[in-house]
């Protein structure tokens, strides 16, 4: 029809791909920097608190156990709110719902005692995914509805959640003694630890399947990771559901129920954080009291933020905070650096990946460098 | 002395380069009209003397003297103000905080209002812009804003005054305001770059042309030496058709029938007041009227995204009165949106992902909730190549086009999924008359297939053009009802803008001529 | 998600930081960083590394963590004993947290607080040489290195109720009023803390048979804002003397105190050293001297008459629990209050008096 008249882009596919992992990791990277700064100034010797971090987190199969043990449901929270997010939902409740998540493994898993493991793992499973969703169903229900914001709605939610809970552990499901928990779930309803699915021979043999605590959560977490990214990528479901996230008017145009697919995003994001409290309950503590989550709902947020929303992002964000917190131990027994400085590490690390415009700054200054030196 | 010079100017992006060794030079008191079509490389080079990018290669010369301008503060120093298509304006704050926004008058922190409010008075006064200094800018109407980001610029000192397409956004009375400050400001000694793609504009308002290609400057000339054909010839680089050659239509079985019916607008007031009209295969009815006139409410019920309050509509006798987007679309209509930027696209989206929109359920591109990204693809590559899309790849983001291509992505999907009825909202707005004249070929194309065609549409000129048979629309009823051959652009004009008819709410008894155009226009 | 969203989402986020952050700070002075550095001039080699795991609530507490830390530093001064202490941040932390000091060398370790009851259980057996104190852990069958360390709360708050229950019907401050109330605040309605209560019911309708007691709990032992809310409830309802069991709950609950006055009787640790400016209402604490026992603890380690595979209850008579000074009320309070204080202690030390434990 006519000659070339718009000066088109030289396809380099890889530059955007690089782009989206290297923000983050210079994010970490530039957080752990300005962390060992603090330590230096605190007095602390940096080198030695951060090869002892390193250790705790990878120093060995027990220790990338411990790194796995607390990403496990890191990966669950991430992906709850990675997956709200790209609906433009800010699911920050998902505390609530991992709460009411593992409360319906550890009750539900006392009644099904005597039955095989094959049949209790699942259904458990499932009913925390299905007690999550119904946890995010009303602040979805009253969003769509009523326009009632979801950062308010599921927040009081978490607040109920944690109070119920609390409730319960103190009364009609505590278990007997002193302590204010239910009572302990039976082996075949507990997520067996890695380690002890192989025989002392083999561990002897391949060392590096001797993972110390972690669970088979980690492998669900894998899995349903894999399955929402399989989702947003291939379904009509998460087509709409990216859709409405970007452009709820487009969609609307397109007719896509924007109301509908809000009530889907945010039990679907409930659903996700319904699970991480199952695999808390089935693989770790096998029971539930009042402080059985240390705040894996809002940590998702950080983890969603670092995996920019991505599903598969999400295993490595997660591993690193996991990492974090499974080396602070390890930093205070060898380094004495007191653990709050684990807790500002990780402060750094979510301002620099919330402040990608700084850090993208940096990346464009570089390519500017570099392209007048080209030029 | 130029008061301002470009010397070679060169500027690129990664993979493109947006400006070629540009020159060009603006005397004191003159309005240089910089045309060329979108993606031309205007606003890149604008942007680069306002600061807002840097140039690889290349001079600024300000009354002579070379400037090094790296952002807009220094260019502000150096005099230069620049008003960008998207207003930076603070929606809640007042006319009078917005202009002084970063050069309060006032001491140690605390503005003297007094001070801010007698300077922007003092400014408005002399150059005969003329605004209620107290207004909250979310209150004022698109061009007022615009107004106020003009004398922004002046506040800060601008003896060079860029305007980033600036009647995009503004109705054709606003436009011929928009030209007249203009001219107020040059007689006062300043001088303005005025950025378009739009040939009568550059035409009545600009002392000197000169229009970019492809990033490189093609040719200088003067409104005097030339003519909208030629100018269309040099910013193409071939000869345009200015008006599509149509064939007279072939009407043949009613598609949309369309009785008495009420929509109400956003603040519960009845925008559209009972209109009854039909469409039928293989003709194009247009719409005209001024914005505001229940246009927008129209065609919103029409595809399903607001409900009417009263009356029906059928398409090929099929009620869609109460139809869904989605259940309207599966019907069988398609809809250029008026505003593709929120309603038409997903900016985020890829170019596959943004073509099959809507259909994105229906076989063959979804099957039980799977998408089959390779038909999606397969699809994609067909309409770009039908389409003329400029792209390299369906991969790449609707974001990263230019709003020529943009718009012709939307004219793909919705012609493409071959719809009975096409309505089509402002379909050219923003376009360059390359793109303009596709999308008026594609429209033609689909009506000559005997398809109905619903046009809806602010330009006269493209009403003309396109329509075989037009209704004019004032405060929410069809006022009159014209033939192609009988109408022309005064006569629409006096219509649209209530001539002949009484307003709504008047207390005068009506006309003979009233009561005729209810009578054909609302065929009760 | 757009940019304006991330920014949001900054602010967000650093708010809820700084919101975490607070409450582990306690909103005071910084707690004292644990060093294990020995001393510059040792004059010989430890004899033992003694260590603790603090709970969530970490050092700085001016409770069980900050008194099991007290322990911990005077066997280091008086029993030549290198010590260590890893805070824990998450519930996660316990295990690993007791694994690594284990794995270290360090015997005893002390894990702080009953949610760390599982965590003995299950890491006592695979340290098998180690020794292991459970501070307020009760073992249904307790493993044979571990020794869980428990307290009469109720022994203590019987005192704390004989001083409240006199109090009220006293005059020698100006906050006591005429009515025959007094009001107690309790963190979680769990046993634990039910034996507080019961103790000081008990203490004060022993001095006091018509005094009214009236309870009421936060639902947790971290919300100062409730704490105070309650505490002002109670004065409300004419209360003179509240006693608070709810840990950081009962900071709000003095807040209360002060502003609308009334007294105040501390817990665990003697608050009116740990809440500085407490002063005016604090008339005295019922403490838990966790000190005490993980000292008495260290020591038994070193002497080698450690006994693991028991539960050790440290009442009043072993100084476990104990009434702290009324410092600025010392001239204040009646003689017969005192008097009234001493012979309960001595009759339930001579078992005279048995103390309901709910």
């Amino acid at each position: 029809m006519s000659e070339a008249r718009e000066a088109i882009p030289v396809q380099r596919p890889w530059m955007p791909v690089l782009q989206k992992i290297g923000v983050p990791v210079i994010s970490a990277a530039l957080a752990i920097a300005i962390g060992s700064i603090i330590v230096w100034i605190s007095g602390y010797d940096a080198a030695a608190a951060f090869s002892a971090l390193f250790k705790g987190a990878f120093g060995g199969p027990k220790q990338i156990g411990d790194t796995i043990l607390r990403a496990t449901p890191l990966i669950f929270t991430g992906l709850a709110v990675g997956y709200g997010f790209r609906a433009g939902l800010f699911n920050i409740g998902a505390e609530g719902q991992l709460f009411m998540g593992g409360l319906a493994a550890a009750s539900l898993g006392v009644f099904l005692v005597g039955q095989p493991w094959f049949l209790v793992v699942p259904v458990l499973v499932v009913a925390s995914a299905l007690a999550g969703a119904a946890w995010a169903f009303v602040p979805a229900l009253l969003k769509a509805r009523i326009g009632a914001h979801e950062v308010i709605t599921t927040m009081m939610f978490t607040y109920i959640g944690r109070y119920i809970v609390s409730w319960l552990v103190v009364g009609p499901l505590k278990d007997e003694g002193m302590i204010p928990q239910t009572v302990a779930l039976a082996p075949e309803a507990q997520l067996p630890r890695i380690q002890s699915l192989f025989s002392a021979d083999t561990l002897d043999a391949l060392p590096f399947l001797a993972l110390g605590r972690a669970h088979m959560g980690i492998v669900i977490a894998i899995v349903v990771a894999v399955v929402v990214w399989l989702i947003l990528k291939y379904t009509t479901l998460g087509y709409e559901n990216r859709a409405v996230g970007f452009n709820p008017y487009a969609s609307e145009t397109a007719g896509i129920s924007v109301q509908w697919t809000t009530v889907k995003a945010l039990c679907i994001s409930g659903a996700l954080a319904g699970l991480a409290g199952s695999v808390e309950v089935m693989g770790v503590h096998h029971r539930i009291f009042d402080q059985f989550s240390s705040g894996f709902g809002f940590t998702g947020i950080a983890v969603a933020l670092l995996a920019k929303n991505h599903p598969l992002g999400v295993i490595p964000a997660a591993l690193l905070f996991g990492a974090l917190s499974a080396g602070a131990g390890t930093m205070q027994l060898e380094a004495s650096v007191p653990q709050k400085i684990i807790l500002i590490i990780q402060a750094l690390v979510i301002f620099f990946v919330a402040a990608e415009e700084i850090v993208l700054w940096f990346v464009r200054r570089r390519q500017k460098e570099a392209m007048s030196h080209a030029g | 002395m130029p008061v301002l010079e470009l010397r070679e100017v060169t500027k690129v992006f990664p993979g493109v380069v947006a400006n070629d060794r540009v020159s060009m030079t603006l005397e004191r008191g003159e309005i240089v009209a910089l045309l060329g079509e979108n993606g031309a490389g205007k606003s890149t080079l604008m942007n680069v003397v306002y600061g807002l990018l840097s140039a690889e290669h290349g001079e600024i010369l300000i009354d002579g003297s070379t400037v090094k301008i790296r952002s807009p503060r220094q260019a502000i120093d150096h005099g230069i103000g620049m008003v960008h298509q998207h207003f930076m304006l603070v929606e809640p704050l007042t006319v009078t905080e917005n202009i002084v926004l970063g050069r309060e008058p006032g001491r140690l922190g605390v503005i003297d209002f007094t001070e801010a409010r007698a300077k922007v008075a003092e400014i408005s006064q002399r150059y005969g812009l003329r605004i209620d200094p107290d207004s909250r800018i979310a209150d004022l109407s698109v061009g007022m804003q615009q107004r106020v980001e003009i004398l922004k610029a002046l506040y800060q000192g601008a003896s060079v005054l860029i305007l980033d397409e600036p009647t995009a956004v503004l109705t054709p009375q606003e436009v011929r305001e928009l030209f007249s400050v203009v001219r107020s400001l040059v007689s006062e000694g300043l001088s303005v770059v005025f950025i378009t793609h739009k040939l009568e504009e550059v035409m009545a308002v600009a002392d000197r042309i000169i229009v970019m290609r492809a990033g490189a400057v093609v040719g200088e000339t003067r409104p005097s030496e030339t003519d909208e054909v030629g100018l269309a010839r040099m910013m193409v680089g071939r000869d345009v058709v200015l008006r599509v050659e149509k064939t007279p239509a072939r009407c043949g079985d009613t598609v949309l029938d369309v009785r008495d019916l009420h929509v109400e607008g956003e603040r519960g007031l009845e925008a559209v007041a009972g209109v009854t009209f039909d469409v039928c295969g293989g003709e194009v009815v247009a719409i005209a009227g001024v914005s505001g006139n229940g246009q927008t409410e129209l065609i919103d019920a029409l595809v399903g995204l607001r409900p009417p309050s009263a009356g029906t509509m059928a398409l090929k006798g099929v009620d869609i009165t109460h139809a869904s987007a989605r259940r309207s679309i599966e019907a069988g209509v398609s809809h250029i949106p008026e505003d593709r930027h929120r309603r038409g696209l997903v900016l985020q989206f890829d170019l596959a992902e943004n073509l099959v929109l809507g259909d994105h359920r229906l076989a063959p591109y979804a099957s039980r909730g799977i998408m089959n990204r390779r038909v999606i693809a397969e699809m994609a590559r067909t309409r770009i190549s039908d389409y003329d899309i400029r792209t390299p790849s369906e991969r790449v983001l609707a974001s990263s086009m230019s709003g020529g291509n943009q718009q012709k992505v939307v004219v793909a999907r919705e012609i493409g999924r071959d719809p009975e009825l096409l309505v089509a909202a402002q379909p050219t707005r923003g376009l360059d008359v390359g793109a303009i004249e596709f999308v008026h070929r594609q429209i033609l194309a689909e009506r000559d297939a005997g398809k109905a065609v619903l046009l809806i549409s602010l330009e006269l000129e493209e009403v003309l053009s396109l329509a075989d048979r037009i209704l004019v629309m004032y405060e929410g009823r069809i006022v009159r009802e014209f033939s192609a051959d009988e109408a022309d652009a005064e006569t629409l004009g006096y219509h649209m803008t209530g001539g002949g008819g009484t307003k709504l709410g008047d207390s005068g008894a009506p006309t003979p001529e009233t009561d005729e155009a209810a009578e054909r226009g609302a065929g009760r | 998600m757009n940019s304006k969203m991330s920014k949001l989402l900054a602010v967000l986020l650093a708010l809820m930081l700084v919101v975490a952050f607070v409450p582990a700070c306690g909103g005071a002075e910084e707690p004292e960083e644990p060093t294990d550095e020995p001393a510059v001039e040792e004059p010989a080699e430890p004899v033992l590394k003694a260590a603790m795991v603090t709970d969530v609530g970490g050092l700085g507490d001016k409770s069980f963590n900050d008194l099991a830390y007290e322990g911990l530093k005077k066997a280091e001064a008086e029993l030549n004993v290198e010590i260590k202490v890893l805070e824990s941040k998450e519930i996660t932390d316990y295990e690993s947290n007791i694994d690594q000091l284990a794995t270290a060398g360090y015997s005893p370790i002390f894990a702080v607080g009953f949610l760390m009851t599982d965590a003995i259980i299950k890491m006592a057996p695979e340290y098998s040489d180690v020794q292991f104190g459970g501070v307020d852990q009760f073992y249904e069958e307790p493993p044979a290195n571990a020794v869980g360390l428990l307290f009469k709360e109720h022994e203590g708050s019987y005192l704390a109720g004989v001083v409240a229950g006199l109090a009220t019907l006293d005059t020698f401050d100006d906050k006591l009023n005429g009515d025959n109330v007094i009001g107690f605040v309790g963190g979680m309605d769990v046993p634990l803390i039910k034996k507080f209560e019961a103790g000081f019911i008990a203490g004060a309708k022993s001095v006091n048979p018509d005094v009214k007691v009236i309870s009421l709990y936060a639902g947790n032992f971290t919300d100062q804002a409730k704490g105070k809310e309650l505490g002002l409830s109670l004065i409300e309802q004419k209360a003179d003397v509240i006693y608070a069991a709810a840990g950081a709950v009962g900071l709000g609950t003095i807040q209360a105190c002060q502003e609308k006055g009334a007294l105040f009787i501390g817990v665990d640790a003697d608050q009116y050293l740990t809440v500085p400016g407490s002063g005016d209402v604090m008339l005295t604490s019922m403490m838990k001297r966790v000190d005490v026992a993980v000292f008495d603890t260290i020591k038994s380690a070193v002497d080698g008459t450690f006994e693991g595979g028991t539960l050790k209850t440290y009442g009043l008579a072993e100084g476990g629990v104990d009434l702290a000074p009324f410092h600025d009320f010392e001239d204040a309070v009646p003689q017969a209050i005192k008097d009234a204080v001493e012979k309960a202690r001595a009759d339930i030390i001579g078992g005279t008096i048995e103390v309901p434990e709910s």
